[in-house]
């Protein structure tokens, strides 16, 4: 089982504020990529600053306009804090992220890294 | 106390890590001139944080491992003065050897309070130690647990008087200025909330 005190902090947006606002929580957190919720906080998608300059710079689209669900990556991978670490690693792994967002009951409760989970799984998971 | 020590002395007591705490930060010396009242919340921060970690800094363990930096000191010593690579080796053997149990206690350490980096610090810097002339690199958890206890405490203060300032609140100072509508964006980060089962139930 995943312990919490292993997560980090995930930045977040919602899926309904407006990619302007979205560019400027990646920049005042000098992130490169954020998890976007919905109302009941469960991850819906994410968005990445390549996904920025690809879905809207090289679109010519107004970022005032254009919502995050509208750019953003749809159906992310998430595991479950009571999933193990094994099962966040290999799925980090096939998808070739550095991290996976871990929630309890769909919410979000944090991000895992992938280092984290590779080291953690070669001790048992503990 | 250790031989890094005699060079930078940390905090052992209550009235030392307050001391300690005023020194190495400006902005609470300030604050506790103008201000004397201060001067309370900061004895809270550092009574309930010395009450916390005091009980790791006790103990044979930490003992041990500061003989052993003596033997690892005296082998690195030995190798620059007479190149003997092999005699250095067998010291520093010892002294790896003197570090292993505090090495243990500090992933003990990082259950019971949640420290984990400090324990990863504590064991990478004891691995580095052992390559000949390394010895300086280990530190020990004492002195790791002292500086964590500096940290804490000033936290703890920050928080209380109301200047504390998240990692969001720090990156968006830095940017204003030089973007526009730069702002802390602490309400877009979830930070997941540990609070470690043992200390709990020893609190």
């Amino acid at each position: 089982m995943i312990q919490k005190e292993h997560l980090i902090d995930a930045v977040v947006c919602r899926e309904n504020d407006n990619v302007l606002e979205v560019s400027r929580i990646l920049r005042d957190t000098q992130r490169r990529h954020l998890i976007v919720l919905d109302k009941e906080d469960k991850p819906v998608g994410i968005i990445s600053t390549v996904d920025l300059n690809n879905r809207v710079l090289a679109e010519e689209k107004d970022p005032k306009k254009l919502k995050a669900k509208e750019i953003m990556t749809k159906s992310t991978k998430v595991v479950s804090i009571e999933d193990t670490y094994e099962k966040a690693f290999q799925i980090m792994a096939e998808l070739g992220t550095y991290s996976i967002p871990v929630v309890r009951n769909g919410k979000l409760l944090g991000l895992l890294e992938f280092t984290r989970a590779f080291n953690l799984k070669q001790v048992g998971g503990k | 106390m250790g031989l890094r020590d005699l060079v930078h002395k940390m905090p052992e007591t209550r009235k030392e890590l307050s001391d300690y705490v005023i020194k190495n930060n400006r902005h609470v010396k300030k604050l506790i001139e103008k201000n004397p009242d201060y001067k309370s919340a900061l004895e809270e921060a550092v009574s309930s944080t010395f009450d916390k970690y005091s009980e790791y800094l006790k103990g044979w363990k930490n003992k041990l491992s500061g003989a052993g930096h003596v033997v690892g000191y005296t082998a690195d010593a030995w190798l620059f003065a007479t190149g003997d690579i092999i005699g250095t080796l067998g010291g520093k053997f010892i002294n790896f050897l003197a570090q292993m149990p505090e090495k243990a206690y500090s992933l003990a350490y990082a259950v019971r309070t949640g420290n984990y980096l400090d324990a990863a610090q504590n064991i990478l810097e004891g691995a580095l130690s052992y390559i000949p002339g390394l010895t300086f690199a280990d530190q020990g958890l004492t002195r790791i647990i002292q500086k964590r206890m500096a940290s804490d405490a000033l936290t703890k203060f920050e928080k209380e008087v109301g200047i504390y300032k998240s990692w969001t609140a720090k990156v968006a100072d830095t940017l204003k200025g030089l973007y526009k509508g730069v702002k802390d964006r602490a309400k877009n980060v979830f930070t997941p909330v540990y609070e470690p089962k043992l200390a709990l139930q020893r609190a």
